[in-house]
Parts: C-alpha cells; sequence; structure tokens
C-alpha cells in the first residue's frame, strides 16, 4: 500500500475532542490539521489545501455551515460535519450547503474513520463505468435497466432516476432537498410525501426481503445508499 | 315666645299705617310674619303666629278697634288663611330642609366612597387598606368601631356583621358594634356597602391580576432557568462525553502506539475529573436554588481554605500568586462551602487570564476579611457585571471559547452569601477584573465587648 497519505483538517472549539481525534486520525494514516475555531479553520484549509475536513457545527466564532459553505465555494473535499442531538435544522443546513456527512456526538471513533474514507473514496475518479453493482444490484446506466440477481427489475423511469441518484453517491446521505431536486425537480424539494412514497416502492422492488440493507433511512434528514 | 314677639313686631309697624292704608292689605302683612315664623321655626311656632296675628289683628285693625269680635264672618277668613299659610308653609321649609339634609349627606357618601376608592385601589396591601376604610367608615357615620376583614368571618356577640359580596362569592366582612343606631344601620346597609362591595371587587381582582402576574413572572424566570439547565447539560455533558469515547476505542482496539495509548488515556481521566466536577456544580446549584445547602459554620481560616482550593484544580503553580497577610482573623463559615466557592472563582479567573496569573490577595480589614481575585483578562463590561453570577449565564465579551459551564460564579455567590458574605466585581477593560470578597471575622474571644457583631455562643 503506497497510498499518499491523506490530510484531514479537523475543526472542533474543544481541546480534548481535537486531541483525541489528532490521535485517531494519525494513527488510522491520515494527517491532521487542528483548528479550534472557524477562521483557522479556513486559513489552514487555504494554506494546506486538505483532501477532507472534519468541521463541528458549533464554534466559538461562527458557525460550520458557514464554513462548510465557504471551503464548498472553492473545493471538492470530502467535508463531514459533527453535530449533537438538537442541532437537526443545522445538520440539515450543513449537508445543503455541500457538506457530504455527518457524525452525532458523541461518535464512535471507527464510525468516523469509516465515513471520512467512504467520502474519500468517492471524491476518487469515477471507475464505475456504465454499469454501478452493488452486491446482486446491478444499474446499468446505458441499457437503462436494473438487475436483482440478473433478473430484471421494472422500474417506473422515476423510481430508476430516484435509484441512480443514490447509487452513484453511494455512502453519501442524500438529503430530501437535494433528492427531490435531482429527480423530480427544483419546484418539488419540499414534497418529502412523494418521495417516501417513492422510496417504499423501490425497495420493495429492489430489495424485496424488506431488509433496507441498501438504501437506509436517516430519519429527518435524507437516504443514503450503503453496499 | 318667637310668635308674640313676631306679632308684636308687626302690630307696632303697622299701628302708625292703620290711617293711611285701608285695613286689609295690613293684614297681609301679617299673613307675611306668620310665613317668616312658619318657614324658619316649624308648623306649630307658625299655627301659633296665625292665631295670635289674627288676634291682634282683629284688635287694632278690625272696626271696632280695641276689642275682640269673633262675630263677623271676615275675622274668620283672616284666622283661616293665616292658619292656611302656617301650615302650607311650614311644610314647604320642612320640606326644602330635608332635601338639603339629604343632598349634604349625598355629598359626605360620596366624598366616603371617594376616599374607600383611593384606599383600596391605590395601596399595595389589601389587608393594610382594609383596616384604613374601617376607620374612615367609623368616622364618616359616627360609629363607635367598624372594621373590615377578607374572607367571610364570625363577629363578636356585641357586633353587628355585614357580609361583603361579589355576587355569589363572599369577599369580606365589615363588623360594626351592635349598639349603633338603627337609622346608621340602615344607612350604612342602603347606602354604604354596596359602595363598598363593588370596590372591594375591584380591589381584589387587581391584587389577583397583580398575584398572577408576579407569579407568571417566577414561572418565567424557573422555565429559563430549566432551558439553561436543558442546554447546559445537552452541550456541556456531552464535550467531555464525546471526547471519552473518541479516546477510550481507541485504547480498546489496542492498535495505538506506546504514546497515542498515553495520550488518550489521559483525556479520558481529564475529562473525567472535568465531567464529575460539573456535576458537582450542578449539584451544588440545585442545593443553593433548592435553599438545602445549609452551611455547616466553624472556626475557619481562610488561608488553608484559599490554598485547598487553588491546590484542588490541580493547575501548575505558577496559575496563582497567592498572598495571605499573616495575621489574618479567622471567620465564621462552612470550610467546605468556601472551599467551592474559592475553588469556581479561581477555575473562573484562570480561564479568563489569558495564560497570566491570577493575583490573590487576602487581608483583615477592621472587622472583615478581605479577599480579592484579580485577572488580567479582558474585563467585563459595566452592563454584564450584575449578571454574571447568574446560573448560565456567559459573557460574549472575550470572543473565546467558554469552556465554563456558566455555574461557577452563581455557586460562588450562592455560598459566599450563605455563609453570610459578600461578593461583587470590579473591572475594566484595560486593567482586567477583580473579584472581591467580604466576611465578617469570627468574634476573637478577648475582645467580645468591642465587637458584638457575632453571637457570644462561639467558643473558643
Amino acid at each position: 500500500m503506497n497510498e499518499p497519505r491523506h490530510r484531514v483538517l479537523v475543526c472542533d472549539d474543544e481541546a480534548q475532542i481535537l486531541r483525541a481525534l489528532r490521535v485517531i486520525l494519525r494513527d488510522a494514516g491520515f494527517d491532521v490539521l487542528p483548528a479550534s475555531n472557524a477562521r483557522e479553520a479556513l486559513d489552514a484549509a487555504a494554506v494546506k489545501a486538505p483532501d477532507a475536513a472534519i468541521i463541528d457545527l458549533v464554534l466559538p466564532d461562527g458557525d460550520g455551515v458557514d464554513v462548510t459553505r465557504a471551503l464548498r465555494e472553492w473545493s471538492g473535499m470530502t467535508i463531514i460535519v459533527l453535530s449533537a442531538l438538537g442541532e437537526e435544522q443545522q445538520k440539515v443546513r450543513a449537508l445543503e450547503a455541500g457538506a457530504d456527512d455527518y457524525v452525532t456526538k458523541p461518535f464512535g471513533p471507527r464510525e468516523l474513520v469509516a465515513r471520512l474514507n467512504a467520502g474519500l473514496r468517492r471524491a476518487a475518479p469515477d471507475e464505475d463505468g456504465p454499469v454501478i453493482t452493488s452486491g446482486a444490484l446491478a444499474l446499468d446506466l446505458a441499457a437503462h435497466v436494473v438487475r436483482l440477481d440478473n433478473e430484471e427489475v421494472h422500474l417506473t423511469r422515476t423510481e430508476f432516476n430516484l435509484l441512480k441518484a443514490l447509487m452513484a453517491n453511494r455512502g453519501r446521505l442524500l438529503t430530501h432537498a437535494a433528492l427531490l431536486r435531482g429527480v423530480w425537480g427544483p419546484a418539488y424539494e419540499d414534497d418529502v410525501p412523494t418521495l417516501r412514497t417513492h422510496i417504499a416502492n423501490l425497495r420493495r422492488k429492489v430489495e424485496p426481503d424488506g431488509s433496507h440493507r441498501h438504501i437506509r433511512t436517516d430519519p429527518g434528514v435524507g437516504y443514503r445508499f450503503v453496499d | 315666645m318667637v310668635a308674640l314677639l313676631a306679632v308684636v313686631l308687626t302690630t307696632l309697624v303697622l299701628y302708625p299705617l292703620r290711617e293711611v292704608a285701608p285695613a286689609v292689605s295690613l293684614g297681609v302683612l301679617y299673613l307675611l310674619g306668620v310665613m317668616l315664623v312658619a318657614s324658619i321655626w316649624g308648623l306649630w311656632f307658625g299655627v301659633l303666629t296665625a292665631v295670635a296675628g289674627a288676634a291682634a289683628y282683629n284688635f287694632f285693625h278690625i272696626p271696632t278697634t280695641g276689642r275682640l269680635t269673633i262675630s263677623e264672618g271676615e275675622n274668620w277668613v283672616a284666622l283661616g288663611v293665616f292658619f292656611l299659610a302656617a301650615v302650607f308653609v311650614s311644610e314647604l321649609a320642612q320640606r326644602a330642609r330635608r332635601r338639603a339634609g339629604e343632598a349634604e349627606q349625598r355629598r359626605r357618601e360620596a366624598d366616603l366612597a371617594a376616599e374607600m376608592a383611593q384606599l383600596l385601589l391605590r395601596g399595595n396591601d389589601l389587608g393594610e387598606s382594609l383596616v384604613a376604610v374601617g376607620r374612615r367608615v367609623a368616622q364618616a357615620l359616627g360609629l363607635s368601631s367598624a372594621s373590615i376583614e377578607l374572607g367571610a368571618r364570625a363577629v363578636g356577640d356585641d357586633q353587628r356583621g355585614f357580609p361583603l359580596r361579589d355576587g355569589s362569592r363572599q369577599l369580606a366582612t365589615l363588623a360594626v358594634s351592635r349598639n349603633t343606631a338603627e337609622p346608621t344601620l340602615r344607612r350604612l346597609e342602603e347606602r354604604v356597602v354596596p359602595a363598598l362591595e363593588a370596590l372591594l371587587a375591584a380591589a381584589v381582582e387587581r391584587d389577583e391580576l397583580l398575584n398572577d402576574r408576579v407569579e407568571t413572572a417566577a414561572l418565567r424566570r424557573t422555565d429559563a432557568l430549566k432551558t439553561a439547565l436543558l442546554r447546559a447539560v445537552s452541550h456541556d455533558l456531552r464535550s467531555p462525553l464525546t471526547a471519552i469515547r473518541a479516546a477510550a476505542e481507541p485504547l480498546r482496539d489496542g492498535s495505538l502506539d506506546q504514546e497515542g495509548r498515553a495520550e488518550m488515556a489521559s483525556v479520558v481521566i481529564e475529562e473525567a475529573v472535568r465531567l464529575s466536577r460539573l456535576i458537582d456544580n450542578l449539584l451544588d446549584l440545585s442545593r443553593l436554588e433548592a435553599g438545602a445547602a445549609e452551611p455547616r459554620s466553624a472556626p475557619c481560616d481562610i488561608a488553608e481554605v484559599i490554598h485547598a482550593a487553588a491546590d484542588e484544580l490541580r493547575l501548575p503553580s505558577s496559575a496563582f500568586r497567592i498572598q495571605i497577610a499573616d495575621d489574618i482573623p479567622e471567620v465564621e463559615a462552612d470550610p467546605a462551602q468556601l472551599q467551592r466557592a474559592f475553588a469556581n472563582l479561581f477555575e473562573n479567573a484562570h480561564h479568563h487570564s489569558g495564560g497570566h496569573p491570577v493575583m490573590v490577595r487576602a487581608s483583615g480589614l477592621h472587622d472583615r476579611v478581605l479577599v480579592r481575585v484579580v485577572d488580567r483578562g479582558p474585563g467585563i463590561p459595566a452592563a454584564e457585571r450584575q449578571r454574571v453570577f447568574e446560573p448560565f449565564f456567559r459573557s460574549d465579551a472575550d470572543g473565546t471559547a467558554h469552556r465554563g459551564s456558566g455555574l461557577g460564579l452563581a455557586i460562588v455567590r450562592g455560598f459566599v452569601e450563605g455563609n453570610g458574605g459578600r461578593v461583587w466585581v470590579e473591572s475594566s477593560p484595560e486593567h482586567g477584573t477583580s473579584f472581591v470578597l467580604e466576611f465578617a471575622i469570627r468574634r476573637p474571644a478577648s475582645a467580645s465587648a468591642s465587637s458584638g457583631r457575632v453571637p457570644s455562643a462561639t467558643g473558643a
């Protein structure tokens, strides 16, 4: 394994959390750029060009959402926000502002590292080609066909587009609004019940065992496709 | 007597005129006298004047003059006219006098009502106002006593009670002496009680609204405190927990090198200590808020307490510069509570001192002990100086991350005041912040006579 070490910006105002994350991420093979407030985070990001950022939503001199938006303006880096219970609104806003994912405090370090790696993989050059496969499920973009165990599954046009959006962003949490915008169009971005209905239909067809193993629900936030 | 005088006077005036005027028109002048007397002195004097006047008229002016003859019809007519005039005029005058009397009484009642309204609706304490109203009613009606008490009260045997109601609800009881004259009682019942009832209903309603408002304000404060508590608990308890969990998991997995393990272990320990301090503070505060932090007072060496509090924080010794006068007197306080207060105060000062040492100076001054804790932080704006002692208050002034929970200074004030001391803050943006604590010294056994402030049962 001769991969270059990824550089990760970590921004949290709690010194001890920062300290723990530095050790954990170093141990997981990352270079760590610590920052204790929004200004330091933006400065470090501009100078050191990290591959990913882990940003606490509540910072002493601002809001993790604003930092996310500022980073997104010029960078496609993987962004994971740290949120706490009771910060759901901010969490959704951060995802809308361009964050790839979030982790709820208190988080398990392994989960954080896994999310980080998933994000970095997505950011890597796309190797999917015309067919995206996940286990027994294959989505053929060129032929516009979905197969489960090599059996064709009949999907409506909307269901196909929905599955395509989810599988093309494997591992990533997509908000309700993002999915509605992408599949139905900007005018529909508040129509969560419609999305819920189509997700239910899609699950019946591609996960007939009712496991919800691939299409995961993040209550109140959105959906995520998991391999 | 009056009647006679009137008749004599009239006669004296008329006698010289008997030559120039006809007798009939002179009789009219007697009538004037009758009316005058009847209007002023009433019916009986009027009638008497009428009879005497008729007699005088007859004697002096009716031919044949000089003797009384009631034989002719016109004499009877004169007597009848005089008599009727007396009855009629006295009745009219009587009526006018009664009207005037009633008007005067109404005016007094209106005055009484206005004064009662002022007493009842302006006063702060309804009970006190009622005492004053009772006195005023007694004075206005000439009663020996009148008292009003809230609620339905039984009155004594020598008293008569009037319930004061608002609809079907009895608001209060008016009690007056039983041997009050019947008309006065009637007047009280018909004219004073209804006014009093209306005013009392308004006053009671006002009182209840005021109480509601006070209660609402208190509830809102409690509510704000609970919200702040929830927020503080959710944030302040979670931060150390997050660090502990993040540090503990890699320790279990065993992938870390020696250095990493040591670092994670110290994160776990330090955050556990922080968590337990936070829980101590929450418990202290809830005890203080509930009034359950009764100090266990004992002779207390302030120098010992200050050093113990500074040691408790486990900060480098350079964090504090402590100067305590050698001859500092003892104070009477709960040493454990004072240590909690000082530890919180020192921790707060250390957080805001920007890396500079915190100065702690203690000295005796007259019968007091003064402790000054000075940091070289950014200071506290004047507007926030009172609020820093409120639970969960966190200043935005210095713009740095506040790791404190906002409980420390509330605990400082709670324990200092609970032990009979005072704490206040002096601050300027250039020179940092100075918290000053003041305690009364423990009465020295040898100088009991000169001080006399502290109870003498302290024991040496």
